[in-house]
């Protein structure tokens, strides 16, 4: 720089650049180094009142999704709840009038169940080693984010 | 901007380090029964077949026993030989105690699971543990009223026509007949004897 000049101004390019590699990383930041947390350990699925009526007047609405993601600690239990007035084929079992299912899962694991609510015959219910590492944790979210968007 | 690069490459590998160690994930901990309960518990579905000990086998006629309700066939070269494996297993834990469970293993596959097959099967894996088999109809509508279900597939085994797709956890009734629990298939032997000593030792 000549003595006694004016600084240069920062080129506009490099400075929208700045701004556009901040827009995109201070996300990915965030869901790397934020913990994952849920409200509940609990994930709930419920046959609500009535279903069975609706069931035979034609609404098949499909009640639980072909997979279910929980993480070990923190997100772990499954429960399936018949809210309804007659006994209802839920995921792998019959559950009575008001009667829950409460299954916990304690280490990582794939778990198949059959199922007759899904055209696959299948529910998977996948459980997942907490995301401790920011890497582990992007890729969670990422893979989370993913699911939401596909159609099940 | 040299020095902002520096400060962010200083920084984030202190960051990475605090996020990760100043989380600590709780560990998975289960008062109660570590495999599925059902609550509040109801009556475990009734049936009579033919047992694999030569006479009728009814659920009702092990009253006082804690039961364990498994859903398969002899034939099964995936789950059913891992579950009767955990259960062997399990079962030589309990020790004694084993006195008071029995096994009801109820076949899927009446083409093919006579009594006796069902005999043999089971003896190599415990002497104790009983088969049931029956006219399709009723074995169809014991797997209903559990809630289970069977289908027959093709089978990678080109020895075998067909293979049987089917449920694969086992149920737990109590001692007092009551449906308890449902163990999901895979559960590790530890769970499943404190699951069966819980129910051993419950008054109500």
């Amino acid at each position: 720089m000549i003595p006694g000049a004016a600084p240069a101004p920062a080129r506009p390019h490099r400075r929208l650049a700045v701004i556009v590699a901040g827009l995109f990383l201070t996300p990915v930041l965030i869901a790397s180094l934020w913990p994952v947390t849920f409200d509940s350990r609990e994930e709930l699925f419920e046959i609500p009142k009535g279903t069975f009526a609706r069931h035979m007047a034609g609404d098949h609405h499909d009640l639980l999704p072909s997979e279910i993601d929980l993480v070990v600690g923190i997100h772990n239990v499954l429960t399936l709840k018949n809210s309804d007035d007659v006994p209802q084929t839920f995921g792998p079992t019959l559950l009575m009038p008001g009667q829950s299912l409460r299954i916990p899962f304690t280490r990582a694991s794939e778990n198949n169940f059959n199922c007759t609510a899904h055209a696959n015959g299948q529910l998977l219910v996948l459980v997942e080693d907490t995301p401790t590492w920011p890497w582990e944790r992007l890729s969670w979210r990422l893979r989370r984010l993913l699911r939401s968007l596909s159609p099940s | 901007m040299k020095k902002t690069l520096l400060a962010a490459a200083l920084l984030l590998p202190l960051l990475t380090l605090v996020s990760h160690f100043a989380f600590k994930p709780p560990v998975a901990t289960e008062k109660g029964f570590r495999s599925g309960t059902f609550e509040p518990p109801h009556e475990a579905p009734a049936f009579t077949l033919d047992g694999s000990g030569g006479k009728k086998l009814s659920l009702h006629d092990y009253l006082g026993k804690v039961v364990i309700v498994e859903f398969g066939y002899t034939y099964c070269e995936d789950v059913c030989p891992v579950t009767l494996s955990h259960l062997t297993a399990a079962f030589k834990s309990l020790g004694n105690a084993a006195s008071d469970v029995q096994l009801i293993y109820i076949t899927v596959d009446p083409a093919r699971d006579n009594p006796e097959r069902l005999r043999e099967h089971l003896t190599a894996f415990n002497p104790g543990f009983l088969g049931a088999t029956g006219a399709p109809e009723d074995l169809q509508s014991v797997l209903k009223s559990y809630g289970a279900v069977a289908r027959q597939v093709h089978s990678r085994n080109p020895a075998l026509p067909y293979a049987m797709d089917h449920s694969s956890s086992l149920y737990l009734v109590d001692r007092q007949g009551r449906l308890r629990g449902l163990v999901p298939f895979n559960t590790p032997v530890d769970d499943i004897v404190h699951d069966l000593r819980l129910l051993l030792t419950a008054t109500v």
